[in-house]
């Protein structure tokens, strides 16, 4: 009897039940200015995904632009992201036979492209570029650096939509917490410690390149002193400290100080815990101790072979050099923390020590390779001490 | 040049406006009383401004589409739309012609979201029409977040810049840097914030005088903070004084200078010596 009054009352349940819409048929807009908006807006992620991982549509083969931009092995694939060089390599068919992005919008597939408007850059080549490089601030605009590109739609020829890129790539965030500076002088009771609440910083993650060097020679107007072999774009730009500065005030930065690089490869002991005033000072990125890791096993053995995993870990001296390795990367995602190049600190604390000597020039037993070991550099170019920098800003909203 | 300029002034007069607010980077001079989607009735037979649309033209020059409303009443309504220069004040323009102008509207309603911007226009026959326009550069300052970049940080990914029609050879307008000295970011002496900062537009940077509040003033300029006769450097909040109740003579622990300099105090603020 309730089972029969129930089932009626299901039934009728179920009639009454709100139905969904049915699905309308989505009309293409009235104008071809509002159809044009949406295209480019679909287009978005895409042309997004070109410019900030390009790598990853590279072909096992490489690149077919060798007049724009090299491919090679001993370059990470980092150095195409956010790389103007790519983003005029693959416009120009050098990535895939036909570059277009295609969008399916209202049953209709439309071909987005970015346009070659823009003046080329006589120190490369005489074909016009697909971008052009600007240096902000602009008024409402806030980016130092930002690439201006054009769009437009095959499909609707007359228009066209300038927009600017800006480079996600380059630099990450410093965590709000206490930190501590170089060793701790247990005899002299130094532990300098300090702390960057309220403040945003953000470190580059690779070396500056020749490439972005170039960058700032040409948008300088310093055209003789442009790299024009591409072969270098890669490498660390190495230039004097004075230029160093001048680089990053160039682009709202500073050379990265020696206290910001400790705290950025200094993993901390305790991350849940931003205020812990008890800050270890680990012998490497990796490790706490040092002598559990081949940097230490080579102090003890002077027979020790280097294998490729370590060098992964540090490019000290008998490595092959990688540009743009991302293989060991420290807890807040900056490169090159031990080995590779020695590089420039600007160093409020004890200014004399303005230099990462941790570098290629020094075998793995060295004493060089551990954190919070600085040296001294005069600041002066010297062939046989190639000295790379990065740059750090603050930024105040 | 002039040329460039008056075919640029012709896109922008023939585009659609709703089109090109796409690309509006900052949304101003908002109407000080009238709440989203609410029924504009009052005051009647007056203008109003609505909003303004800031955006950036293809050479990345500013402008400025001001909205002006007048109020149905005896009369119908208008909707005036008039581009300006950035710099310029929508009032200025209230009582002049516009434009671009719908006439004989019964009603207007309009709503700003973060994420499109709507306004539904109602003739005297009752027909609506509905302009609906995605915001591509309004931005939020996001929380930073662990490999967040500067730049996701500071503005959007992609900023919109103003679309044309035609060919237009584009040259961008040079940005220019405001200032080589000076004061860009002003924090008085009991810790608040005067005004916010512009030190972004310091040509070759900026630095500050620490004054043990968690945020000090900041001047454009090069920072050579610790070193002798100059500004301290900051060593963090965990170390500043507590403002009022201590001062920098009484704890410099807030600011630090290089090895064999000492932190000496003009006031509240710390210098090296």
């Amino acid at each position: 009897m309730i089972l029969g009054f129930l089932s009626v009352v299901g039934i009728i349940v179920l009639f009454f039940r709100p139905r969904p819409d049915s699905p309308a048929k989505i009309q293409a807009p009235a104008t071809p200015e509002k159809l044009f908006t949406q295209v480019i807006q679909a287009a978005g992620p895409q042309i997004l995904k070109i410019w900030e991982e390009g790598d990853r549509i590279i072909k096992p083969d490489g690149l077919k632009c060798d007049e724009e931009i090299l491919f090679a092995s001993s370059v990470g694939r980092s150095y195409y992201q956010c790389q103007p060089h790519f983003w005029q390599c693959y416009w120009s068919g050098g990535v895939k036979d036909t570059p277009p992005i295609k969008i399916e919008v209202f049953g209709q597939t439309y071909n987005v492209r970015a346009k070659a408007s823009f003046d080329a850059i006589e120190s490369y080549s005489k074909s016009p570029r697909f971008y052009e490089i600007l240096k902000g601030p602009y008024e409402s605009m806030n980016f130092h650096y930002g690439v201006l590109i054009e769009l437009s739609v095959d499909e609707i020829p007359e228009m066209t939509w300038p927009v600017v890129l800006s480079d996600t790539c380059r630099d990450v965030y410093l965590p709000q917490r206490v930190y501590g500076y170089g060793k701790v002088d247990s005899k002299k009771k130094k532990d300098f410690l300090w702390d960057n609440f309220d403040r945003q910083i953000f470190i580059d993650k690779f070396y500056i390149s020749n490439q972005q060097a170039n960058e700032w020679r040409i948008l300088s107007g310093e055209l003789e002193k442009v790299i024009i072999d591409r072969a270098l774009w890669p490498h660390p730009a190495l230039l004097s400290f004075n230029e160093q500065n001048a680089y990053c005030q160039f682009w709202g930065k500073r050379v990265l100080e020696a206290k910001l690089f400790d705290a950025a490869t200094m993993t901390p002991s305790d991350l849940k815990d931003p205020e812990s005033k008890r800050v270890l000072r680990p012998q490497t990125p990796w490790q706490r101790d040092l002598s559990k890791t081949f940097l230490g096993m080579s102090r003890i053995n002077p027979d020790y072979q280097l294998t490729p995993l370590d060098c992964q870990l540090a490019q000290v001296q008998g490595c092959q050099d990688k540009y743009f390795s991302t293989d060991s990367v420290t807890w807040i995602g900056i490169n090159y923390a031990l080995g590779f190049y020695p590089e420039s600190f600007v160093n409020r604390i004890d200014p004399k020590k303005n230099l990462k000597r941790s570098s290629k020039l020094f075998s793995p037993a060295s004493e060089v390779h551990e954190l919070g070991i600085l040296g001294f550099w005069n600041g002066q170019t010297d062939t046989r001490l190639p000295v790379a920098f990065r740059c750090y800003e603050e930024v105040i909203q | 040049m002039i040329l460039i300029f008056v075919l640029s002034l012709l896109n922008l007069a023939q585009a659609d406006p709703s089109w090109k607010w796409s690309n509006s980077v900052e949304l101003s001079e908002k109407h000080e009383f009238y709440k989203d989607n609410q029924l504009i009735t009052h005051p009647q037979d007056t203008w109003q401004t609505l909003f303004a649309v800031v955006y950036k033209d293809a050479n990345l020059k500013t402008f400025k589409d001001c909205i002006f409303f007048k109020v149905p009443g005896e009369e119908l309504g208008i909707l005036k739309i008039k581009t300006i220069l950035n710099n310029e004040k929508c009032d200025t323009y209230l009582y002049k012609a516009g434009d671009q102008e719908r006439t004989n509207l019964k009603a207007l309603q309009y709503s700003i979201q973060s994420n499109s911007l709507r306004l539904s226009l109602t003739n005297q026959k009752f027909e609506v029409e509905k302009w609906e326009t995605p915001l591509f550069n309004l931005f939020e300052i996001p929380d930073p977040k662990p490999l967040m970049s500067s730049a996701e940080y500071r503005s959007s990914k992609m900023i919109y810049l103003q679309p044309y029609k035609g060919v237009l050879k584009v040259k961008p307008h040079k940005s220019k840097n405001l200032m080589n000295s000076g004061v860009c970011h002003e924090i008085a002496s009991d810790c608040q914030e005067k005004a916010p900062s512009t030190c972004s537009q310091c040509e070759k940077g900026w630095y500050e005088i620490p004054n043990g509040c968690a945020q000090s003033s900041k001047f454009c300029g090069v920072n050579a903070c610790g070193l002798k006769h100059r500004p301290a450097c900051p060593r963090g909040k965990k170390y500043q004084a507590v403002p009022v109740e201590s001062e920098c003579r009484m704890d410099k622990s807030f600011a630090y200078c290089s090895e064999g300099l000492s932190v000496e105090c003009r006031g509240n603020l710390a210098y090296c010596l």
